[in-house]
């Protein structure tokens, strides 16, 4: 079954679907393409596990800019990849038996976004999501959990990046539920940036505003 | 300002007057649900006199959506326990429907990157947001940090992108300035405050021993430790925030 977002347009409203599915994807967003995939080839035939892990968070900055359902799509399937080589690190009796071919699919979601060929792209990134699913019986019905949570993971990763808990929610097709309880403290206002004293006070002054308003509202003392 | 609108519990329509309420986004409902503190709000309601109204988008996304799933199921139901006793209305009105597309859409132009739109918000978000407005709500209750940021300081949501994505972004100079008319004179409140409320009303000291209700530093550990539990279930508060609410409102 697909795990990834379907299109789900908004009844009449103008921007139709959740994420962008373009029909000529921009320069700019090619280009990362093409980088993200030639990097996760070749971590992906390195076995290196942190590498891809990496990628999956690189991807994630396009997929906030562009909010496209392919930067979203290879950014899960990266996670997924990782997070199957980390485990048989620690399990060897887990075998990924689709390695090498995903990252021949890899290879040749690339070449086709070279050649400008964006169904034969999206053909071979769909073709190495299957390879993934395919693994669920060698990893004991892990697969399946993994994939979704990596569409969390990465609503998560979107969220921290700015957008809203629940655009990010619809872009990955998950529910604010999830991505509520999977978001970490990280997400505050402040995201351990350092700030200068009058930043502080500021932000300090907020908070009491903010109470204060709230102790009028409910008549309290 | 008094308004008379469609109302939609569970069961039945029927109409009733605002002249007093706040609006809820579904973020500070999924925080109180999932710290198992959903109960504070029908005990809140009474001292604050007026009604707290969710968007009929807030309820399909909180309950309607959440039914058909099993995680969160549980807590779709303990929140339609809620609307069915009336401590939340759902208000469904097309008016504010058709503003809140028209916001949205602003919304989702003011950043771009490369001339290419940058969507930050869903409908849901920009419309409790608007109702609060169109209804001259007290407050929105929005824990939402993007949202929150649009009515407050849009700069800040762009500067967040920016240092996130490592990218340049651009801000619609225009549009900021809609949107500063748009979501004139709205106020803020979070799901913190409204435990702050429940906390200055007591209500909270039913987690602490009889012995230990009237000792203040067991009630400043209780209030850190619903503060920290709230933080930690993805809430947008820091520890310091939490440090300085103890110290200042225990």
């Amino acid at each position: 079954m697909p795990f990834l977002q379907k299109r789900q347009a908004h009844k009449s409203f103008s921007t139709a679907s959740s994420t962008r599915v373009y029909d000529e994807l921009p320069k700019e967003l090619v280009k990362d393409l093409r980088s993200m995939l030639q990097e996760a080839k070749n971590a992906l035939d390195n076995n290196a596990a942190d590498d891809l892990k990496a990628i999956s968070n690189h991807c994630i900055h396009a997929a906030t800019t562009f909010q496209d359902c392919d930067s979203s799509k290879l950014s899960v399937l990266v996670y997924v990849l990782s997070k199957m080589l980390q485990a048989q690190k620690i399990k060897p009796h887990l075998q990924f038996a689709g390695q090498t071919k995903v990252s021949q699919l890899f290879a040749k979601a690339r070449f086709a976004l070279q050649k400008n060929k964006i169904k034969d792209f999206r053909s071979a990134l769909q073709k190495a999501e299957d390879v993934i699913q395919l693994q669920e019986a060698n990893y004991a019905h892990y697969v399946d959990e993994l994939l979704r949570r990596g569409k969390i993971k990465k609503a998560c990763k979107i969220y921290d990046h700015g957008i809203s808990l629940n655009r990010t929610a619809e872009m990955l097709d998950v529910s604010p539920w999830e991505v509520r309880s999977f978001s970490k403290n990280a997400y505050a206002d402040l995201d351990g940036q350092k700030q200068n004293r009058q930043e502080k006070k500021d932000h300090i002054h907020s908070i009491s505003q903010r109470f204060e308003l709230a102790k009028k509202l409910f008549h309290i003392q | 300002m008094t308004k008379t609108i469609q109302q939609q519990p569970s069961i039945a329509t029927s109409k009733v007057s605002l002249k007093k309420c706040l609006v809820f986004d579904s973020g500070p409902i999924i925080t109180l649900t999932m710290n198992g503190v959903l109960w504070i709000l029908e005990e809140i309601k009474k001292q604050y006199g007026g009604e707290f109204i969710i968007p009929q988008s807030v309820k399909e996304e909180l309950i309607d959506k959440s039914l058909s799933s099993k995680k969160f199921q549980f807590e779709a139901y303990r929140l339609q326990e809620q609307i069915e006793k009336g401590v939340i209305k759902v208000v469904k009105d097309p008016k504010t429907i058709a503003k809140a597309k028209t916001v949205l859409d602003m919304c989702n132009s003011l950043l771009e990157r490369n001339h290419q739109a940058i969507r930050i918000v869903s409908l849901a978000e920009v419309e409790a947001v608007v109702m609060a407005k169109e209804y001259a709500a007290d407050a929105v209750v929005i824990d939402e940090r993007t949202m929150r940021k649009l009515i407050e300081k849009p700069s800040e949501v762009q500067k967040r992108i920016e240092r996130k994505t490592h990218m340049p972004i651009h801000m619609n100079n225009n549009i900021r300035e809609q949107l500063e008319t748009e979501f004139a004179g709205i106020q803020v409140l979070r799901s913190i405050e409204c435990i702050l409320v429940a906390y200055k009303m007591k209500l909270l000291d039913r987690y602490l021993s009889n012995k230990d209700q009237s000792k203040q530093g067991k009630r400043k550990n209780l209030l850190s430790a619903i503060l920290w539990a709230i933080k930690l279930r993805g809430a947008s508060i820091t520890a310091d925030d939490i440090n300085y609410l103890v110290k200042t409102q225990a």
